[in-house]
């Protein structure tokens, strides 16, 4: 009895196995649909035809030397590119990975490249690929898109003081809407590097999770940590960021100020 | 005289060739509270019935032949080990709190009973409910690895243990990576002093479900701080919520997942270790907030006992309007926190299995796709496949890791 379960686990296993080595070497189509273009972001969907169809993409811009070359030499830099890449981590003794894993995506994907030039022409690459051989199969394909234009608000400033246990922050034109945080320094330089990519994250994800309203200001806006944030920590160093935003887009540099909070003297760092 | 002398000389050499116990002391700070050994095998072939295996998902009945395939296959997959015989070690530890400030938690060290050790492999425990099912009070089932001639750490995490009065950061990841980390400092120098010492100072980074998410907590943590004292050999992660934001919010908008009950443990642990003050009221229906501590704090009941308990899967039932309130900016305080524990923004600089079950209703497959976008062009491999569901896949993801080890 005991034998027959054994079986029964070892057949349930076999059939739990993966297909995750297959691909497929014949060339097949894509449907690739670009679904939001942004000033600095792009979405889109590549759903092959074939679900074993093994591809890889990238992006490219138009100040790239060769943006106008062929698809064929676009995909052709690609894979070289990724070669490379491969050729120099699987020197290394330790390396465990593999090209299809490292570089390549089998079935529908919804994807997205950030931190785009805006108001500027790119080339979304996409290429089917042998995970074996690392070369092309078929035609790569190439669809041309443009960023949006955000229009830059170069005389737009903000005026950040502390009064008390708040943050006052008044922007040079009272009409314009804009958008602020505050985090955790340490968090930010360790988990994001710079204030920029931890703000840019941060826009990225209430838009598209719908949040976005709920932290637009206009005119002068003041924020009382005690009252808002009550969880402050005494003596804890913060970095503070403002833009300017619109449509959608962020239009200005970052202003950004560090300051330690203390209740009731939060003291800035300039 | 001579006689005398003989029998001394006899008992000396009697005494020196006797094995020593483990000798029960303070060593760093890692103090024991408890040594047992146990068998992975037992004597007719079967696992061990203590070591715990992770629950079944609450809409399928846990069948006995479901338990037994679990236990086979894992069995099968052992191998050859170099100790049917793991030394179970309790015991505490000075860690970090969620301020900062030292605390002493708890966790478990399993080592083979005999045989050298190759590696440390530090794992992340997944989602539990009752203290009881924590490393430090049960053989967990990652300790396995112990008979393959590996040392596993397991901390028990802020909330459970000998902190189990305290409501456990569930998702926070700077808290629970960093308990996770600090134990396996402190087992460190204990393992040398039991003659346990790896024979290779790369250490294995291992987890599943919160586990999956912790580990990749873990691995930038030692990126960060800790790379001199643990260079990562490899890092084995599954089924993990990696994007916390994706995964509340498909949760939330489909108003359903596999397990009910993490939704509100990731509000009230992220609110508890980012410091939000959130007050719950607003993210948790009456019919939740009457419950809540009981069955999720009071630590006695194990995630299935806790969903049993609710009586739904619907998270409408659970969760308020606020909870998925696109306009509340309390929600959006708790999405800005989601995003910052999540584990998708660094550059892994160590090899990575990535493993999901693309039938995983618990923890969605999506945060496997994200995180394959994320890591693209780094050492990784990745093993999606229809697994069955979570649970299934925890045991299939065990049994790929020991066949990698």
């Amino acid at each position: 009895m005991r034998k027959i379960v054994y079986i029964a686990a070892m057949l349930l296993l076999a059939g739990c196995a993966s297909t995750k080595d297959k691909f497929s070497s014949d060339a097949c189509s894509f449907d690739i649909k670009i679904t939001e273009v942004k000033g600095t972001r792009v979405k889109f969907t590549i759903t092959p035809q074939d679900e074993y169809a093994c591809y890889a993409f990238g992006i490219l811009n138009s100040y790239d030397p060769s943006f106008n070359e062929p698809a064929k030499t676009l995909a052709e830099d690609q894979i070289g590119w990724m070669n490379q890449r491969y050729d120099m981590m699987s020197s290394d003794g330790e390396f465990s990975g593999s090209f299809m894993d490292m570089f390549c995506y089998r079935g529908p994907r919804s994807l997205s490249k950030d931190n785009l030039s805006s108001d500027t022409e790119h080339k979304l690459i996409i290429m089917q690929v042998n995970p074996q051989t690392h070369s092309i199969i078929g035609e790569p394909v190439v669809i041309q898109f443009r960023t949006k234009q955000v229009l830059k608000n170069t005389s737009l400033t903000f005026d950040i003081s502390f009064e008390d246990d708040k943050v006052i922050i008044v922007p040079s034109d009272l009409n314009v809407t804009y958008c602020w945080d505050y985090e955790n320094k340490e968090l930010i330089e360790s988990r994001y590097i710079s204030p920029k990519n931890y703000f840019m994250k941060l826009v990225y994800m209430y838009e598209d999770y719908e949040f976005m309203n709920n932290v637009l200001s206009q005119g002068r806006d003041e924020w009382e940590f005690s009252v808002e944030d009550p969880e402050m920590v005494e003596g804890e160093t913060c970095t503070l960021a403002v833009a300017g935003y619109e449509n959608g887009e962020i239009n200005t540099d970052l202003t950004i100020l560090d300051f330690i909070y203390h209740k009731g003297n939060i003291t800035p760092l300039y | 005289m001579k006689r005398f002398l003989y029998i001394l000389l006899l008992a000396g050499i009697a005494a020196a060739c006797h094995q020593p116990e483990i000798i029960i002391e303070d060593f760093d700070t890692f103090k024991v509270t408890s040594i047992k050994p146990a068998p992975v095998a037992m004597e007719d072939g079967t696992l061990n019935p203590d070591i715990r295996l992770m629950e079944t998902n609450c809409d399928e009945p846990e069948t006995k032949v479901a338990v037994t395939t679990a236990a086979l296959a894992v069995q099968s997959i052992l191998g050859v080990t170099t100790s049917n015989s793991v030394i179970n070690i309790a015991g505490t530890y000075t860690g970090h709190d969620i301020d900062g400030s030292p605390i002493t938690l708890s966790g478990k060290l399993l080592v083979p009973a005999k045989g050298p050790v190759k590696n440390l492999v530090i794992v992340s425990h997944y989602t539990i409910g009752a203290n009881y099912e924590c490393p430090s009070e049960c053989f967990p089932l990652e300790g396995i690895l112990a008979a393959k001639g590996y040392a596993v750490v397991m901390a028990d995490y802020i909330g459970y243990g000998i902190t189990a009065d305290r409501i456990h950061p569930y998702m926070h990841v700077e808290s629970t990576a960093r308990s996770v980390v600090d134990m396996a400092l402190a087992v460190k120098p204990y393992l040398e002093h039991i003659g346990k010492k790896p024979e290779s100072n790369q250490v294995i980074l291992m987890g599943y479900s919160q586990g999956g998410a912790t580990t990749l907590g873990v691995m930038r943590l030692i990126q960060r701080e800790y790379f001199g004292e643990f260079p990562i050999k490899k890092v084995y992660c599954g089924g993990g919520p990696y994007d916390l934001a994706a995964t509340y919010d498909t949760a939330i908008e489909m108003g359903k997942t596999g397990i009910p009950c993490a939704i509100p443990m990731i509000v009230q642990g992220v609110n508890a270790g980012q410091g939000l003050g959130l007050d719950l009221k607003d993210f948790f229906t009456p019919k939740l907030l009457s419950c809540y501590n009981e069955l999720i704090n009071s630590k006695q009941y194990t995630v299935k006992g806790i969903n049993v308990a609710l009586g739904t899967n619907n998270l409408h039932d659970l969760m308020t309007e606020g909870a998925r309130d696109k306009h509340n900016p309390k929600t959006a305080k708790l999405y800005k926190a989601l995003m910052i524990n999540s584990v998708l923004d660094f550059w892994p600089s160590a090899p990575i299995f990535m493993f999901h079950s693309l039938d995983d209703q618990t923890v969605p497959f999506e945060n496997a796709l994200k995180a394959e976008q994320a890591f693209k062009g780094i050492d990784i491999s990745f093993d999606f496949g229809h697994y069955g569901n979570h649970g299934n896949g925890a045991i299939m993801f065990i049994t790929n890791v020991a066949k990698i080890l």
